[in-house]
């Protein structure tokens, strides 16, 4: 009988958005999943380990043998600021040369699409340039930079661009959750039209990010810079429309915004091709009812 | 050698004056307002003035009327009525006869017509089988309501780079044909050669280092020379 050894994996940013369903979709699979977070979780099963003590997380490190580290954590503060930059920056950094300590083998980044900035043509692949305009998304492309230049030593880097990512739990200040709160607590839909139109947009559910980190855990390669998206777009007013008919909110409001907005949807045929990513739910009336229905039963 | 050759299509292969009169004179029926006369359109596209300036003209200080909704019914307008009263600009079959000859493939790339739009037009017109793809902005999600003007470079060159992808020919074996800035900018974006094709009504803009032709047999001459 073959015995195989369960892979031990490492989540950081573990009570975050994409961190708590990843723990429990790696969970699911089979896979030996310890999450550290430098915020409170009400979760038993995430340690409160701070990535700027350079130290202990060498130790832990150490301590625990892990086959992939998946760095999720970073600030996401709601006004920009150059304290994100020091803070993304400086955690990753201090993790990438603990892993190296701990001769850990498997590093997977969470990066963002926001690292490209303005979009110069659609869908927008690996190779499209990259201007990041707040301190978030050039944090992400330090980070990026960062990895390559570790990538020098005996560790596999993959990193997962990712979309603009929704689903069950999210906080409240992005396009979805926002629009379903407007649309149960003040019985109206405001969306914005810019003057180039409704914005067009690449949403991710959680669940196909999730799966994308789980197929980048099979990644042999050295190292790789991946989109994950739905590749299809959506506006907030097409979402909108699918909130109007599950609800009973009357009418959608356009609000007018005297600018250009930034279009993005997303190449992904290189994680189609090399990940074997294969994106599996896409924004619909299905998939927006339970998130009406659970942002309900919270308020209740 | 030129192995493919991309030809926008409003104004470039086809000749929209009428079409775009129609649409003025219907809209402002619709909202009672004066109706333009072909002179006053006229003047307005030769001093290059954007649909929306134009309505913005049209519509005026009248309270009452919604520039928005005057724009919107323009765009259903032109949706609804392009196969009718656009026209084929003249010696244009001949010229994908010749380019057929020299076995160039053919493409259109339209940043404002929906794909059913072009595919009838051409269908009617007995020119669809000359083309080997038809790139519209349905295929990158976008649709009448955010087809702004502002968006037309960034679904030209999406449009462009999607056909890089597709066809392995290189950039120096292409031609791109168009009429406007916002082909311009796409096709110098990929380092696509680019051919202007100037407009008897709209605005002469002479820019150095740009090869510039005024019909198609000056188009197939300088095709010819290529």
């Amino acid at each position: 009988m073959v015995i195989y050894k369960k892979k031990k994996i490492l989540v950081t940013g573990a009570s975050g958005f994409i961190g708590s369903n990843l723990l429990k979709s790696l969970n699911r699979k089979n896979f030996l999943v310890s999450g550290i977070s430098n915020s409170h979780s009400d979760n038993y099963s995430i340690k409160p380990l701070s990535l700027f003590s350079k130290k202990k997380i060498t130790k832990y490190l150490h301590e625990h043998d892990f086959d992939f580290v998946i760095h999720l954590g970073a600030s996401v503060e709601e006004y920009d600021s150059v304290d994100i930059l020091k803070n993304n920056c400086q955690t990753t950094l201090n993790l990438l040369n603990a892993c190296v300590d701990a001769k850990i083998k498997n590093f997977i980044y969470a990066s963002s699409h926001t690292v490209y900035g303005l979009s110069h043509y659609l869908p927008i692949d690996e190779n499209h340039t990259l201007n990041p305009t707040t301190h978030y998304s050039l944090s992400k492309l330090i980070n990026e930079n960062f990895c390559k230049l570790f990538s020098k030593h005996d560790i596999n880097f993959t990193i997962l661009r990712i979309s603009s990512v929704y689903g069950n739990g999210q906080k409240q200040r992005f396009v979805i959750p926002t629009l379903i709160n407007s649309c149960i607590l003040q019985n109206k839909l405001v969306v914005h039209k810019y003057k180039n139109g409704f914005q067009i947009m690449d949403f991710v559910h959680v669940d196909d990010v999730c799966s994308s980190i789980e197929l980048a855990c099979n990644s042999k390669q050295k190292f790789g810079i991946y989109n994950i998206a739905s590749g299809k777009s959506v506006t907030a007013f097409q979402i909108a429309k699918y909130l109007k008919d599950l609800s009973n909110t009357d009418s959608i409001k356009i609000k007018k915004i005297q600018k250009n907005t930034n279009h993005f949807i997303y190449d992904i045929s290189k994680a189609k091709r090399e990940l074997k990513f294969k994106p599996k739910i896409r924004i619909s009336k299905k998939v927006l009812k339970p998130l009406l229905e659970n942002f309900e039963k919270h308020l209740s | 050698m030129i192995r493919l050759i991309i030809f926008d299509f409003d104004d470039t292969i086809t000749d929209n004056f009428m079409l775009d009169l129609k649409s003025f004179y219907f809209t402002c029926k619709q909202f009672n307002i004066n109706l333009p006369t072909k002179n006053k359109i006229l003047k307005f596209r030769r001093n290059g003035l954007l649909a929306n300036d134009i309505s913005k003209h049209l519509v005026g200080n009248s309270k009452k009327i919604d520039l928005d909704s005057f724009i919107t019914y323009r765009k259903r307008f032109l949706e609804d009525n392009s196969v009718k009263y656009l026209k084929l600009k003249s010696n244009i079959k001949k010229l994908f006869g010749f380019i057929k000859t020299k076995e160039m493939k053919i493409v259109i790339c339209s940043a404002n017509k929906h794909k059913s739009i072009i595919e009838d037009f051409l269908k009617i017109n007995k020119i669809f089988h000359n083309f080997s793809k038809i790139l519209t902005m349905d295929e990158l999600g976008f649709t009448i309501d955010n087809s702004s003007f502002s968006n037309r470079v960034l679904i030209k060159k999406s449009l462009l780079h999607n056909l890089l992808k597709k066809f392995s020919i290189s950039t120096s074996e292409m031609v791109f044909v168009g009429n406007s800035l916002e082909d311009l900018q796409s096709a110098n974006y990929f380092e696509i050669p680019f051919i202007r094709f100037q407009n008897n009504y709209l605005p002469l803009q002479k820019k150095k280092n740009i090869c510039t032709v005024n019909s198609m047999i000056e188009l197939r001459q300088t095709i010819g020379n290529l």
